[in-house]
């Protein structure tokens, strides 16, 4: 293949890679976003909470990252219920945001002061290679995780779907007064996605960890970039936000490629920037 | 109520006079070191509290004006040699017309919305500046020429610099609440669809509101980057600046005049203790940040709006 052809499908299929990461890393915000109309600023430090899960259960008793990853999934998920319960039931929008990026901001420095800002990462010794051809090489972690962004993400979907507890789920995103005549326990369905939201990061945060190096700051990074998908895509849509996530992540490696690494961080503050300017009901999205 | 008034001006006027002493009678630069930071904290708090407090559209991007003002000054005293008095309100200036950029697009936007744009923009604010090396010196960052008198003397200039800062800062949201203009943006918060079907320019109002909470956080960003002599992109683009001001406004009481002089005065003593006593990285915000919750949890209203319902008087 010609130099420049590779570059380009290079370029494309990290961004699809990376679409895939951005996708999992938000599937939960937007959930949470679009059932409760809560911005959950914590999401992000969330998900480096259960990279380190995943990275100690590793470290300190050798069990597999994948298993790590169910643990921290399901740790998150009961941490989510009770911190709704006690905590986030009591305020309400713009509140919530506060409180919500005042706890991420507690949990990421609780974590600096017991595991330091060293940088860490999972290491995963039968996904370090690279698959190549031609040219073209597919990093097997990056790989790995975007099938498990993309089987989640059908999981998902398929659940709220066609599952009792899915249907209910949506009744109550589209109307929470109607759903709750038509005999839906409200107050449990905010419970509940309130915990599954946060018990996705639980498995976003383990592949960041394999992906990626992390330290607890690393949250600040992602959070920006996650709202930026989540409002780009539209409040309430699953596929609207796994569109945003494949836009923003072809198009961020592309401007890498090709224009600059350093301007690539920056297109989805644009593109966040753009669509509050433009059509702040996103690609997706119900009206606001 | 008159003789109340008259004795909180008494008392203002002390404790101006009393500030304006300071750097005279103490003998350690400690402390005036430490009424300055505070100072510089306050201005931030009240410039937030305009648009957060009374407006109530939260901004959790402040440090974006902070940044801004401190860049201006850096850039324009150490490349062309400017004076410090100009290029501290020109920081501000240049604040402000950053807030009348982002103005169109994100005050149109509601509650939450409102938070992520303007925290989005911080962040990459902060990323701009890191890369645009030919202006900003990119992760290096500026170092300013040292001014040219002793420490003692070049504090002391700047914490009276700092001081009519603050006074103004103050002054200008006690104007706010005594004018129509702080009604309307106390009406936008409440209701804005209301406030605007009774006639209320609500878009200007809200420019208005934004232009002041980012102009005084750009003066004390530039005085900033002239004490310290050095700034980069995390220390000046640090969302930690956004938070100390959204939550010292909110203990005090946001919304109110004195709310965010009483809640920095409290909350800034408090984390330079917690720095001072355990000196492991992250416990000064762990415990800032718990405060926080407590906060918005139990006291949403803040002190001054604690002390209005104990007392029944409306503490300005």
């Amino acid at each position: 293949m010609a130099g420049e052809v590779v570059a380009l499908t290079q370029a494309l299929i990290t961004g699809v890679l990376l679409g895939g990461m951005y996708a999992l890393m938000s599937s939960g915000l937007s959930l949470i976003f679009g059932v409760m109309d809560i911005a959950n600023a914590a999401q992000a430090t969330f998900a480096v909470l259960a990279a380190y899960i995943a990275y100690w259960m590793q470290t300190l008793y050798g069990i597999d990252p994948f298993i790590g990853m169910v643990t921290s999934a399901i740790a998150l998920f009961l941490i989510g219920v009770a911190l709704y319960k006690y905590m986030v039931s009591r305020v309400r929008g713009l509140m919530a945001f506060a409180l919500l990026y005042m706890l991420a901001m507690f949990l990421e420095n609780t974590m600096i002061f017991t595991w330091t800002n060293l940088y860490r990462g999972i290491r995963v010794d039968y996904l370090t290679k690279s698959i190549g051809f031609s040219g073209i090489y597919v990093p097997l972690d990056r790989l790995v995780g975007f099938l498990i962004a993309i089987t989640g993400f059908g999981i998902l979907s398929y659940f709220l779907k066609y599952s009792y507890l899915g249907k209910a789920i949506r009744a109550t995103m589209q109307n929470p007064t109607a759903a709750s005549l038509m005999g839906i326990n409200v107050r449990f369905i905010y419970l509940f996605s309130f915990g599954l939201g946060i018990a996705l990061s639980g498995f976003a945060g383990t592949i960041l960890g394999i992906v990626y190096s992390f330290n607890p700051t690393v949250a600040d990074e992602w959070i920006g970039v996650m709202f930026a998908i989540v409002v780009f895509g539209g409040l309430g849509s699953l596929m609207g936000t796994f569109i945003a996530s494949m836009i923003i992540g072809i198009v961020t490696s592309l401007v890498g490629t090709y224009a600059s690494l350093i301007w690539s961080p920056l297109i989805a503050f644009a593109i966040l920037v753009i669509t509050l300017w433009v059509k702040p009901s996103g690609l997706m999205g119900r009206k606001i | 109520m008159t003789r109340y008034l008259t004795k909180a001006r008494v008392a203002i006027l002390a404790a101006l006079v009393l500030l304006a002493l300071v750097p005279i009678v103490s003998p350690e630069v400690f402390y005036i070191d430490f009424l300055l930071l505070l100072f510089m904290y306050t201005i931030v708090a009240a410039g937030w509290n305009i648009i957060g407090g009374y407006t109530g559209y939260y901004s959790f991007g402040h440090t974006s004006f902070f940044g801004l003002g401190a860049y201006t000054t850096a850039i324009l005293i150490s490349k062309l040699g400017i004076s410090p008095f100009i290029t501290f309100p020109l920081g501000g200036l240049v604040a402000a017309v950053f807030a009348f950029v982002i103005g169109y697009p994100t005050l149109r936007l509601k509650g939450a919305y409102f938070a992520i744009a303007t925290l989005s923009l911080s962040f990459a604010l902060q990323i701009l500046a890191l890369n645009l090396t030919p202006i900003t010196g990119g992760g290096e960052g500026i170092s300013l020429p040292l001014p040219p008198w002793d420490i003692r003397t070049t504090i002391t200039i700047i914490y009276y610099i700092m001081l009519v800062v603050y006074v103004a800062t103050i002054g200008t949201t006690y104007l706010l609440e005594k004018s129509r203009i702080g009604l309307a943006l106390k009406c936008i918060r409440d209701d804005e669809l209301a406030a605007e079907s009774v006639g209320i320019p609500t878009t200007l109002m809200k420019f208005i509101a934004f232009l002041l909470s980012a102009f005084f956080p750009g003066v004390a960003g530039g005085i900033f980057a002239y004490y310290a002599t050095y700034i980069d992109p995390p220390t000046v683009f640090n969302p930690g600046i956004s938070m100390f001001a959204i939550v010292f406004s909110m203990f005090g009481g946001a919304g109110t005049v004195t709310g965010p002089v009483i809640g920095s005065a409290i909350l800034f003593t408090v984390d330079l203790l917690a720095r001072y006593t355990i000196t492991v990285p992250g416990f000064d915000l762990m415990v800032f940040s718990a405060v926080a919750v407590i906060i918005i949890l139990f006291i949403p209203k803040g002190l001054v709006g604690i002390l209005r319902e104990k007392t029944g008087v409306r503490i300005p």
